[in-house]
């Protein structure tokens, strides 16, 4: 059995989305972030940066227990086991490779220094380069919306751990002040991917009682 | 393609080399993977910048933040190595290529490895490798 210990913020919903996805079994270990639970000693031996999501799986590689963080490590983790959502031909597989970085490193970090200089703003607090950070985000939805131009997945003609990736902080748009009718072909794929059962049930997983 | 992680794994697996096939060697070297091309890659680069801006004389309000950081996860990458030789275990993967170039540029950075004495070895291991030593330099830089 699978074990996700998350909350259902952006990261955590990348994991959560993909094992709605992918059907494989699996339980959920809520974690109280408000109380740092993710620095405790038994949480930072499974993952030394005290971030979730993190999974463990009793049935891993070669049926060995293995424990993945890393929420592109755990979407590779997961549609290897599965065979599901990253295609094993390499051209279709580079590309959905190379916009699974992409979404991981710039649309991750980007969004998160928004949401959380957003977040000392509105409590009042110093928040040096907002406006900065606004730019570098919208200017990345520039270039998923870019890369939407010649099909309708970031990944290419399939849907894929790439727009599994994205979703989540696109999700949260209107906190990051995003003009979504700026970048049309984005929202479109925003509708699409968002109408997906495993997407709704997995945005709630763990459930949130903030709507967020 | 783009995204240096991205290249990283699209060449191993068309090479078949720095990167298992399958099994937890596998799973290990794509944690770290993700962790040298997000965290340690975001983390440094944000140092790199603000470092330029301080030394511009412009406002760089989050340097101590991010400098903070940076240790914190300098101290991750050490405490990894102190039960293995590389990032993902015995053997050197791609892993390890995502981290370097970043630790390479500690002294840059204000980053002391005096206290990392095992991350310090790991960036002398890496970097007396052939391989690295000709990558490092492509393109030849002036500086």
């Amino acid at each position: 059995m699978i074990v996700l210990y998350a909350k259902a913020t952006s990261n955590g919903r990348k994991a959560s989305i993909m094992l709605e996805e992918t059907g494989l079994a699996y339980q959920v270990r809520p974690m109280a972030l408000e109380r740092k639970e993710q620095k405790e000693a038994w949480f930072l031996e499974m993952n030394p940066n005290g971030r979730i999501p993190v999974i463990t799986d009793d049935d891993g590689p070669k049926g060995a227990p293995v424990t993945v963080f890393e929420s592109g490590a755990i979407l590779i983790y997961l549609a290897e086991k599965s065979g599901r959502l990253l295609p094993t031909e390499p051209r279709h597989r580079a590309r959905v490779m190379q916009w699974l970085f992409f979404v991981s490193t710039h649309l991750t970090f980007g969004a998160m220094q928004v949401h959380w200089l957003a977040r000392l703003r509105d409590a009042g607090a110093a928040h040096p380069d907002l406006d900065t950070w606004q730019e570098e985000n919208a200017r990345i939805y520039g270039v998923l919306d870019q890369g939407l131009s010649d099909c309708p997945y970031l990944g290419g003609d399939g849907y894929s751990i790439a727009d599994i990736a994205a979703y989540p902080w696109v999700h949260r748009w209107r906190m990051q002040g995003i003009d979504m009718d700026a970048v049309p072909r984005l929202k479109s794929w925003f509708a699409t991917v968002g109408a997906r059962e495993a997407v709704i049930s997995g945005l709630g997983v763990p459930p949130r009682e903030d709507g967020l | 393609m783009f995204e240096s992680g991205a290249i990283l794994l699209y060449i191993a697996e068309k090479s078949g080399q720095l990167l298992a096939a399958d099994g937890l060697a596998r799973v290990e070297a794509l944690k770290w993977l993700f962790f040298g091309s997000s965290q340690v890659t975001h983390t440094a680069m944000q140092v790199h910048y603000l470092l330029g801006r301080k030394a511009a004389g412009e406002p760089h309000d989050n340097l101590k933040v991010y400098a903070g950081e940076l240790d914190r996860l300098y101290g991750i990458l050490d405490g990894v190595l102190a039960s293995r030789d590389y990032l993902a275990g015995a053997e050197y993967t791609i892993a390890d290529i995502s981290a370097w170039p970043w630790v390479d540029r500690h002294q840059a950075h204000g980053m002391e490895l005096a206290p990392r004495p095992r991350l310090r070895d790991w960036l002398k291991r890496i970097g007396d490798r052939p391989a690295t030593r000709r990558g490092t330099d492509i393109p030849p830089r002036g500086d």
